[in-house]
């Protein structure tokens, strides 16, 4: 990988962005200050080639041009010789703008995405009982106020990109639309990060874009700095459940509504993987499932740590212990009664055994005593009055997922190449050259199945113009499906290298694909989370949480567990939980020794923990206050709205 | 403004506005962007520095405040002994800050143990404005203690 | 040297002389304590506000003193609240103790001074209030027909009719000097966060001698970060009429009648900050209750919290 070019400071522009305050308006009036030669204002129409960056066949703008379409979107870059000077300039612009008479122009969204079996039965004669659950996230979306910079210069006639980024050939296509510098000429240095919500995964695109156009136009180098930002979509379940007299759940539909923002990325993955989380675990005679998007003038958000799964996972857990509410019974001894050994198979996840899951949720069970507090829980419930009891206990449970659907691993075609030299080295020719830790584990494991004992004998092939676009780090993918792809690439490697004349070469698909579903199940788990909200402060805090993950194999036991709590932490406190000092974490992980794909910890963990909370919270305040994240604010004026 | 000081053991003399925080200093001419963060004033947490020795926040600390005074960032602080003693507290409990905040979270823990501090409450005050949720607060408390007990039997052998 | 941006000029007076030339000569000059609060402005670096002259009152020596006697005790206004912990944990009064230890991080208490709390413009911090119970007193330094004035003042005088802290224009604190009080009963509470959630929070310090069923001397005060300080004698002095244990009929009417005089205060407090202030007021009174119930007859001793 070639060295950043160590360029003095005053020789560079600095460059920051002025965001819109609102969305759906149109940019009447940009007033600009007296700028001299060493500025440089970049708006929507300076860019030389195309202002749009383009995702998985979804695009939008990488400066607002005429029309602003949500709050927070780019409206200008300003450059200058230093970032006080850009500041202090950027201060004195005025953008006005006025409210869109006109509905602006529609995001194509596509088709409510529907999946069912069995004949829906109407509920004549009060045959069944009825039960309807609504379950709601509300929009996540803030910059977590760390700083990142993007830097653009030249050098001959090729253009240096220096930023972070989960996905490079993103950053070098959209540099490529925007400047019409040609992609072979466009390296990408890579710097280190650490994605806690794929936060680098379209934004430095568009800085990078942003910050060449600069370069090309002052002929200087330019930096643009830039806070993270996230946004988890807003999330609506609803769903209708038809129970037996013994309880049991016979016909089910469920409703998932998704608001991407105003413009939305892999849309259509979004409800392959959400549609995964919806498909409730126990039998039924009929379901009929839906995911719709649709879009609003706030941040785009689509991927978030997971893409759907998570919070579809967490919504049939809510709707799992409503039911047991119902029932009378607590979560354990209902998912006992209703759950057979084994899941249908469906079209997104195959009929897989349930039996390890049961075993994550008899530990946190019984290691969290969840039977004895949701039942006492309950009962004093019932004897509070309007302010309730301010304390719960919640469950959730279910399986991991990890990468991209089968149907859009066959459309994207990412890939990798591998080859054995004359040399009897292996080289790898991939993108995805992400962090250090992972390609040593990869040396490692490919070592093992080609030249034992080895390791230094494989080799990734620095970035360049012949890169092969192995597809962004999201999801887990690099670690869960690439990793098997690689292992089985050397495998047959290790074969073709003494049948074939050498150098032989394979290329291979980056992502699994599981036909006939779009998933493949991998990794079991359950978490406990208790709740208390104190009387005086209305402050909810997490007393404890108690997790059992079990994973077909563990490469770094202490990495894993690191991760499996980060995960959960941060669920906790991006949802509005706060952590007491006497807060207890009990992680229980368990590797079952099959040969399944690795799942998506942060996918499994966060779907759980999300759900766990969002049920213990329920008990908590009852549907008082029925969305996450919560507030203090919310929950008091929940409380102090119902004493009025 | 001229300003004197000692960054990471080089003794500097650096021309800059008076009242610019240290942590875009060490961001911009340092060139540092990977272990200090700038909030903006939103006690992140993120920014952490040794100043002097002791941990401070250096979003909080102007340019004039650290004239004749030494500066300890995260870069040179990782190749000291100190931070050995810190990685073995990690690894005997089993457990890691994110890299997101190793670095301040790192100097916070030194600060603690240099201090010999023990006390739990104390140990989650100070860590408690490092604001990234990775590390639950038993954990914190044991890394400290497990710290202490590292650094003291070094120092037995040493002497 | 940046352009438009010309670097503000530091002056670090050493004595309270060389400080009353100077701002005798930059009156308009911004003072810089500890930096907290300027620091954490959104916006703070670059300020074309901050281009002026700042005077750094790190240097004053005299503005780093601690003295006490037998009554009192007597801190510089530089003095961090971290020193004054290290320094008078164990003979200062619990509700100023609780207090700093409710700021939390000692990277905070570290730089963060007494006079600086006290008198940070357009925010207002829980300690005003905690002094104000506690009867402290502060000497304010002013530049009056150009010489160098002092006067003890009560915490109470300074504040105006908002609750905000007033200073003499030119005016800074130089000490501030704390009674040791004997005071039985101490209670301090900080809900929410006054530095990132101003809206939400809310504080209140509490001290009395509680005698046998009746309160001496009772001083209430409360402080809503975005409002000021809300301190009242009629408040005490209904303290001062209650018989402890109270029954739920009095906690009530006492909590409206504190309501009553927090409104004619305050507008806008939020109904967050409404249910901790009930919050905060049904904790006192459970804790004096129990004092009262518990305490030997002779004598009530420890302190609530």
């Amino acid at each position: 990988m070639a060295d950043r070019k160590n360029f003095s400071r005053y020789n560079m522009r600095c460059g920051i962005l002025l965001h819109a305050k609102e969305g759906k308006t149109r940019i009447s009036d940009l007033k600009l200050p007296e700028l001299d030669s060493r500025y440089l204002v970049l708006t929507g129409s300076d860019l030389p080639g195309t202002n749009s960056i383009s995702f998985m066949g979804r695009s939008m703008p990488l400066i607002a041009k005429e029309t602003i379409s949500y709050k927070d979107q780019i409206v200008l870059a300003l450059f200058a010789p230093d970032y006080e000077s850009a500041e202090l300039m950027m201060r004195e612009i005025q953008l006005s703008t006025e409210p869109l008479k006109e509905q602006p122009e529609a995001v194509t969204l596509p088709d409510s995405l529907e999946y069912s079996w069995g004949e829906m039965e109407e509920n004549k004669e009060d045959k069944y009982r009825e039960i309807t659950t609504t379950f709601n996230l509300t929009r996540i979306a803030r910059p977590n106020r760390k700083l990142y910079t993007v830097t653009a210069w030249m050098e001959g006639s090729n253009m240096h990109i220096e930023a972070p980024s989960q996905w490079v050939e993103l950053i070098r296509d959209t540099v490529e639309r925007a400047t019409g510098y040609p992609k072979r000429n466009i390296i990408v240095h890579l710097l280190s990060y650490t994605a806690k919500h794929d936060e680098f995964l379209i934004e430095p695109a568009v800085l990078a874009a942003i910050a060449a156009t600069a370069t090309i136009r002052t002929g200087l180098p330019s930096e643009i700095r830039e806070e993270c930002y996230f946004s988890r979509p807003t999330v609506n379940v609803k769903r209708k459940v038809l129970l037996d007299e013994d309880m049991k759940p016979q016909f089910e539909t469920a409703e998932m509504t998704i608001d991407q923002g105003a413009f939305a990325f892999a849309p259509e993955e979004y409800q392959r993987q959400a549609m995964t989380g919806l498909i409730p675990p126990y039998p039924l005679k009929g379901f009929r499932g839906s995911v719709k998007i649709i879009s609003s003038p706030s941040h785009p958000a689509s991927f978030c740590g997971s893409l759907g799964y998570s919070e579809a996972l967490s919504s049939t857990e809510y709707h799992i212990s409503r039911l047991a509410e119902s029932a009378g019974m607590t979560p354990n001894l209902y998912r006992q009664m209703i759950e057979k050994d084994k899941r249908k198979f469906t079209d997104y996840i195959p009929g897989f055994d349930l039996t390890q899951q049961k075993k994550c949720m008899d530990k946190v069970v019984a290691s969290s005593s969840f039977d004895r507090k949701w039942s006492a829980n309950t009962f004093q419930k019932e004897d509070f009055g309007l302010l309730g009891y301010l304390k719960g206990i919640g469950m959730a449970s279910g399986a991991g997922i990890a990468g991209f659907s089968t149907t859009l691993s066959k459309e994207t075609g990412f890939s990798a190449m591998m080859t054995f030299t004359q040399k009897h080295n292996v080289t790898i020719n991939t993108s995805a050259l992400t962090h250090q830790g992972t390609m040593k584990s990869w040396k490692k494991r490919i070592a093992e199945r080609i030249i034992p004992d080895r390791p230094e004998g494989v080799m990734f092939l620095d970035p360049g113009p012949d890169t092969i676009d192995s597809g962004p780090d999201v999801l887990s993918r690099l670690v869960a499906s690439f990793t098997l792809q690689l292992e089985s690439a050397a495998k047959r490697l290790s074969v073709l290298k003494d049948t074939e004349k050498l150098p032989v070469s394979i290329q291979f698909d980056a992502e699994n694909t599981y036909y006939p579903c779009e998933f493949e199940n991998s990794g079991y788990g359950a978490i406990v989370c208790e709740v208390v909200i104190d009387k005086a402060t209305m402050i909810p805090q997490v007393k404890g949480i108690w997790a059992s993950l079990s994973f077909p194999s563990i490469m770094d036991r202490v990495s894993l567990e690191n991760s499996v709590r980060r995960t959960i932490m941060m669920t906790l406190q991006e949802n509005g939980m706060s952590i007491p000092l006497s807060f207890h974490i009990d992680v229980e992980i368990t590797e079952d020794g099959t040969d399944d794909t690795i799942s998506s910890i942060q996918q499994l963990a966060r779907g759980l923990t999300l759900g766990a909370l969002y049920n213990a919270l329920h008990q908590a305040v009852g549907g008082k206050a029925d969305a996450l994240p919560i507030s203090d604010a919310e929950i008091n004026l929940a409380f102090t709205g119902a004493e009025k | 403004m001229k300003i004197d000081c000692t960054i990471d053991g080089k003794t500097l003399t650096l021309s800059l506005n008076s009242d610019k925080p240290l942590s875009l200093i060490l961001r911009e001419n340092m060139g540092d962007d990977c272990h200090v963060n700038h909030c903006n004033g939103s006690m992140c947490g993120l920014c952490t520095v040794l100043l002097d020795g002791k941990a401070v926040l250096s979003c909080m600390v102007p340019a004039f405040e650290i004239r004749g005074k030494t500066v300890t960032t995260f870069d040179s602080f990782r190749r000291t002994k100190n931070m050995k003693d810190i990685e073995k507290a990690y690894e005997s409990v089993g457990r890691y800050p994110c890299t997101e905040c190793y670095a301040s979270r790192s100097l916070i823990f030194e600060s603690l143990i240099d201090e010999g501090i023990t006390d739990p409450e104390t140990i989650l005050k100070e860590l408690s404005i490092v604001r990234c949720p990775c590390m639950d607060p038993e954990d914190e408390v044991q890394i400290v203690l497990k710290g202490i007990e590292i650094r003291r039997k070094r120092n037995v052998r040493r002497s | 040297m940046y352009e438009g941006l010309s670097s503000p000029n530091i002056h670090t007076p050493k004595s309270l002389s060389e400080y009353a030339s100077i701002t005798l000569h930059y009156p308009t000059s911004s003072l810089w304590a500890g930096g907290t609060f300027i620091m954490s402005r959104p916006n703070s670096y670059p300020s074309r506000m901050m281009n002026a002259e700042i005077i750094y009152l790190g240097d004053i020596e005299e503005f780093h003193r601690f003295q006490r006697n037998d009554r009192f005790a007597e801190f510089g206004s530089m003095v961090t609240l971290d020193g004054i912990l290290s320094t008078g944990k164990t003979v200062l009064p619990r509700v100023l103790i609780d207090n700093i230890q409710t700021i939390g991080s000692r990277l905070i208490t570290r730089r963060a001074t007494i006079g600086g709390t006290i008198c940070t413009k357009n925010f207002t911090t829980s300690f005003p209030g905690t002094l104000l119970v506690l009867d402290a007193t502060a000497e304010v330094k002013f530049i009056k027909k150009k010489r160098l004035h002092s006067r003890w003042m009560q915490i109470t005088r300074l504040l105006d009719k908002n609750g905000r802290i007033q200073l003499p224009s030119q005016g800074v604190i130089s000490r501030v000097r704390i009674a040791f009080s004997e005071k039985n009963c101490q209670y301090f509470r900080e809900i929410g966060s006054f530095m990132l959630d101003p809206e939400n929070s809310v504080s209140a310090a509490f001290t009395a001698t509680l005698d046998q069923d009746i309160l001496i001397n009772p001083k209430i005060a409360f402080t809503y970060p975005l409002h000021g300080v809300c301190y009242s004698r009629d408040i005490d002095s209904i303290f001062s009429s209650l018989r402890f244990p109270l029954n739920d009929d009095e906690i009530y009417t006492l909590e409206s009648m504190i309501f009553t005089f927090i409104e004619s205060s305050f507008q806008n407090i939020s109904p967050l900050q409404r249910t901790r202030t009930s919050g905060i007021v049904h904790q006192i009174v459970d804790n004096l209750n129990e004092m009262t119930l518990t305490a030997p007859v002779e004598e009530a001793s420890g302190y609530a919290r």
